[in-house]
């Protein structure tokens, strides 16, 4: 403990945080560096708790017992990538990899100290986070790792490449900036809908460590529960489906006019939308809010497209609606809706077009061929090494990749984070941060009646969010219109 | 349409490594050109082969950054097998036969140097015994294959036998478990 620290306190309180101190050094065997920036993070939280509490109080709320032994013990868990997670370390490359990054706007600014701690308690949660990539011979793989996970200030493009070339490194971030706690994930550890649980949780832990009031749901885990086995489970390797098979190739999409961006992301741009609006103009329509979202998206990217042929927006579907599963790792598939851009005229024509495709497309049989596929593939190329693998799959990756759609639209829904969180909440945001070719992506998700639609650009071509603009003015949906600079005009 | 900023200002940064090392790739991109030109218009000795060689050496010991499962041992270990095949290499072109004699020293001094770097960090560098475990496994099958004539045998290679079955016995009776851990993890086609 600090000398500096310790003159705070009164005699009696320097004993008892004697104590705890010498049982928070005995809870932890990490190198001296990490050991030495544990005990800072306790420090720094007890002095922020002390301006308000007694310092009994504060060892209660900040008990031990909360760690775990997930610092002391030697970690042997290790966990194969499910099949969705396996080509994202494939395709990697130099300030590129797979990420996106979810967020939620709190009703106050973030205190850092806290959060630290609440991270730290967080962890033993979600042992498959507890993880740095390792190369294997025949496929990369998770392995279990000790070490001290730290928040970090927001002071870089959302989304930016996370360093995890040395072993032992994460492969997730902890950022905050001002009101916002974010955590951006690379997609090998978890999909949206295990990012959302896995910031869910922390954020519940975060109020709690401030004294709020919580309750615990499938969204929003007890950090202190034993860690369920069906939430570190590989959904994909034991679904025995009788489907036909399915095909992950799909014919060139058209691509939004305009030049790739130097910075990836070059802006983000979020529209805060009325959810009542939104449902009760889907609902007239006779669709889902993303089926009417698709056909927005159709029609702004239709205006957008020079070329003809035909416009693809690839929508990611959570295997959860289809198959009972608590997982927090991969569990999603994709379908390609397409349109040709001759027969996007109205918006009327567009949703009849969507509705029907969606409900084909994105069923669970249509899924399934995916599904089927996706597992044979992986099958059948368990037995070829890494070292020839790789290439080969940054290659088709980066070649195909994302030219066989024009867009993405991921959607999470609506969270389900318990009221009391609620409260605390003001709004979420979800970012998909990375592509090799196309030129925007978008994201939903919703929180306290607020839709908000991300627009993650690649360009500079201001065409997409000025038509999605004058769409959400005219239907009278807009809430809030907030984002980043573009990056790309930095000096 | 106004954007009402809620991200921090973030100052455009260069990343000095990766530009350094663009500039260091164009660089021996132009001597390549230059040194197989020559070469082969002056004919004679393939020694544009030295300059090639030296340049993959140096780019896997100083400018290689592996995405995924970089470590020091792993880059002292495929540097310094890099040069033992460059050192083949020169031997070949200059049809000598010193090259069986150096390479059996580097490469016992390659099991050596991964053991010290184990022992030096053991609670951290267990989870890096793949490079030790494959290159003793290599080096012994070569000391067999010289045993029986297959290649030259020499003394360096009789220190090499030695040095890596010494290696394998450490690694399986002080480190069973770990390295059975490891070759699960590593082999497994999950």
């Amino acid at each position: 403990m600090n000398e500096k620290f310790l003159s705070n306190f009164t005699e009696d309180d320097r004993e008892e945080l004697s104590i705890y101190f010498d049982n928070l050094n005995k809870k932890i065997k990490l190198s001296k560096k990490e050991t030495k920036n544990f005990i800072e993070d306790f420090e720094k939280a007890i002095l922020y708790y002390s301006k308000s509490m007694k310092v009994e109080d504060i060892l209660e709320l900040l008990s031990l017992d909360n760690l775990g032994d997930i610092y002391f013990k030697k970690p042997t868990n290790w966990y194969p990538l499910d099949n969705s997670a396996k080509i994202y370390p494939l395709s990697m490359k130099e300030n590129w990899m797979s990420l996106y990054r979810l967020s939620y706007y709190l009703t106050e600014d973030v205190v850092p100290e806290i959060l630290q701690i609440a991270l730290l308690f967080t962890m033993k949660r979600f042992p498959t986070f507890a993880t740095s990539i390792r190369r294997g011979f025949f496929w990369n793989y998770i392995d279990g790792i000790k070490k001290r996970f730290s928040i970090i200030e927001d002071n870089v493009i959302p989304c930016s490449y996370i360093n995890i070339s040395k072993v032992g490194k994460q492969s997730f971030n902890v950022l905050y900036y001002k009101n916002r706690i974010s955590v951006e994930i690379f997609h090998t550890l978890a999909d949206a809908y295990g990012g959302i649980t896995f910031l869910s949780t922390l954020v519940t832990e975060y109020f709690k460590l401030l004294g709020k009031d919580v309750s615990y749901n499938d969204i929003a885990l007890d950090v202190n529960e034993e860690v369920n086995p069906e939430e570190i489970k590989d959904e994909f390797i034991d679904k025995k489906v009788e489907s036909r098979n399915g095909s992950l190739i799909d014919s060139k999409a058209l691509s939004l006019d305009g030049k790739l961006s130097n910075v990836s992301p070059c802006q983000i741009i979020h529209f805060d939308l009325d959810l009542k609006k939104l449902k009760d103009l889907a609902h007239k329509n006779k669709v889902t809010i993303n089926e009417l979202m698709l056909s927005f998206l159709f029609i702004v990217l239709s205006y957008s497209i020079s070329k003809e042929g035909y416009i693809k927006i690839q929508v990611p579907v959570n295997m959860r609606k289809f198959y009972k599963s608590k997982t927090v790792r991969n569990f999603s598939l994709y379908n390609n809706i397409s349109l040709k851009k001759s027969e996007i005229t109205s918006l009327e024509s567009v949703i009849k077009k969507v509705k029907n495709q969606s409900q084909e497309k994105l069923s669970k049989n249509k899924i399934n061929e995916v599904l089927v596929y996706s597992n044979k593939l992986v099958h059948s190329l368990r037995f070829v090494p890494l070292f020839i693998k790789r290439p080969i799959a940054n290659f088709i990756y980066g070649f195909i990749g994302d030219k066989a759609s024009t867009s993405v639209l991921s959607n999470l829904g609506v969270v389900p984070l318990p009221s009391e969180s609620l409260k605390n909440i003001k709004a979420a945001d979800f970012v998909l941060g990375t592509t090799i070719s196309n030129k925007v992506l978008f994201s939903l998700i919703t929180v306290n009646d607020i839709v908000t639609l991300t627009v993650s650009k690649f360009t500079n071509n201001t065409a997409v969010e000025n038509g999605l603009y004058n769409i959400f003015k005219e239907n009278d949906l807009i809430l809030r219109i907030h984002g980043s600079e573009n990056y790309e005009n930095r000096k | 349409m106004k954007i009402e900023n809620d991200y921090p200002t973030i100052k455009a940064k260069i990343n000095k490594f990766l530009l350094a090392r663009k500039i260091i790739l164009f660089i021996f991109l132009i001597s390549i050109i230059t040194v197989v030109i020559v070469n082969l218009a002056v004919g004679g000795k393939l020694w544009m082969l030295y300059v090639i060689g030296g340049e993959v050496i140096f780019y896997f010991a100083f400018l290689n950054q592996p995405l995924i499962d970089s470590s020091l041992v792993k880059r002292v270990t495929v540097t310094l097998f890099l040069i033992c095949a460059y050192l083949y290499l020169i031997d070949f072109i200059n049809d000598t036969e010193w090259s069986y004699f150096v390479i059996g020293i580097l490469a016992f001094s390659i099991i050596l140097i991964q053991l010290l770097i184990l022992f030096l960090g053991i609670n951290y560098q267990k989870k890096k015994l793949i490079p030790l475990f494959m290159t003793a496994i290599i080096s012994t099958i070569y000391f067999v294959l010289s045993l029986f004539d297959i290649v030259k045998i020499n003394w360096p290679i009789y220190v090499l036998g030695g040095v890596s079955l010494a290696a394998l016995l450490i690694l399986f009776v002080f480190y069973y478990k770990s390295v059975k851990i490891e070759l699960e993890k590593y082999f497994s086609l999950k």
